[in-house]
């Protein structure tokens, strides 16, 4: 009986070292695809809270965002330069949705919130090359519908448009270099132009239809 | 356990504890039967949910895979209510975590993928409550958090442990005999 327990305990021990095994190489490359420094930015505005400052992380202040969009891409990758784009309109819509000032009808905000999520999301398969050209424009028609509906409901409600919602909560920061509209089209634009050598880098993970 | 990474002394070091355990959770949830969208999303409105609570967690790994569990079930509409606690049908083959893309082209690695794969295959296969009590315990929580986490007793943790155990040492075998 004792040798039958020890031959399982044997058998159990490499059960658990043949999954562990697995499973941690699994999370290895999990931790190498993700953009933890978007995932945390997400998490904190998701939290309607500031990142500290302490964090030694290579993000960079909301206020930061009129360089990124008119700077140099000489020296970025591609992909820095859509998630940049994607951290500029992140930061736009994080100014409004945040505003203590009534210039955000819940239904607005429901829409605003859910362009931010699709922007993460558009950020983490950019960043982490599991996005298809067909889900990336998906993604880039879906925030430009939602930022539409979001406008329509801000004029009805507000007689504001979103972009005059966005100038009130950051008066100081009017060089934007155009509207939101103008921003979705770039952000299209810098999209598309990661496919354009790729017939389709489609991934061999699933890729989620919502 | 990857969880002790993430508190310090001062309290917790949330951009520690996020580094440490977000793919552990993503993948806990994920095979709790959300696509790989909804999982990122729970989890994320997981931790977010935990820079907001003003109270002291003390088991902070198994408070966000409640969290992120709850999150998936109260959103996902493919989940009929009274069977919500549990997807508990296999994960349909095309559903099962592929190992990702960016890796190496050493044949080691590639070797790695695929055993990485077969292990996922595996437990996405075994059913619902096996499933999520095996992937909670390989992802480091304890019998009593399992059985808190998925409303159940330890009796019953421990015997879903057994009963995946039992389906899982028979793969390995039939996997090891395919190997040779």
């Amino acid at each position: 009986m004792i040798w039958q327990r020890d031959r399982r305990d044997d058998a159990d021990n490499h059960l658990d070292q043949w999954i562990r095994e697995a499973l941690d190489a699994e999370l290895v490359q999990r931790d190498a695809d993700f953009d933890f420094e978007a995932g945390l930015a997400d998490v904190y505005a998701r939290a309607g809270l500031g990142r500290p400052r302490a964090a030694d992380s290579p993000s960079r202040e909301a206020t930061d965002f009129r360089s990124d969009v008119a700077g140099s891409i000489d020296d970025r990758s591609a992909v820095r330069v859509v998630v940049e784009h994607i951290e500029m309109l992140d930061a736009l819509l994080g100014a409004v949705t945040s505003s203590e000032e009534e210039v955000s009808p819940q239904l607005g905000v429901m829409y605003l919130t859910m362009v931010r999520q699709f922007l993460w999301q558009l950020r983490v398969g950019v960043t982490g090359r599991r996005l298809s050209r067909a889900r990336a424009v998906q993604l880039v028609a879906t925030i430009e519908h939602d930022l539409s509906e979001a406008d329509q409901i801000l004029r009805a409600q507000q007689g504001l448009s979103l972009q005059e919602a966005v100038r009130i909560r950051i008066g100081e920061l009017r060089d934007v270099g155009g509207d939101l509209n103008q921003q979705v089209r770039r952000l299209r634009e810098k999209v598309l132009s990661l496919f354009a050598h790729v017939e389709d880098p489609a991934p061999r993970s699933p890729i989620p239809s919502r | 356990m990857r969880i002790q990474s993430g508190i310090t002394e001062g309290g917790l070091d949330f951009d520690t504890l996020y580094r440490a355990n977000r793919s552990v959770l993503v993948r806990f949830i994920r095979l709790a039967g959300a696509t790989e969208d909804e999982a990122d999303d729970a989890v994320q409105a997981a931790f977010a949910a935990l820079l907001q609570v003003n109270y002291p967690v003390h088991e902070p790994l198994a408070w966000l895979h409640r969290t992120a569990l709850n999150d998936f079930r109260c959103s996902n509409p493919r989940i009929p209510s009274r069977r919500r606690k549990a997807t508990e049908s296999p994960i349909l083959p095309w559903e099962i975590p592929e190992p990702n893309t960016v890796v190496s082209s050493a044949a080691e690695v590639a070797a790695l993928e695929e055993e990485s794969h077969v292990v996922l295959r595996e437990l996405a296969l075994l059913p619902g409550k096996q499933r999520q009590v095996m992937v909670a315990h390989y992802g480091g929580l304890s019998h009593e958090q399992i059985a808190d986490l998925l409303e159940m007793g330890i009796d019953a943790v421990r015997q879903n442990l057994s009963r995946a155990r039992r389906t899982l040492r028979k793969r390995y075998a039939m996997t090891r005999k395919d190997a040779s």
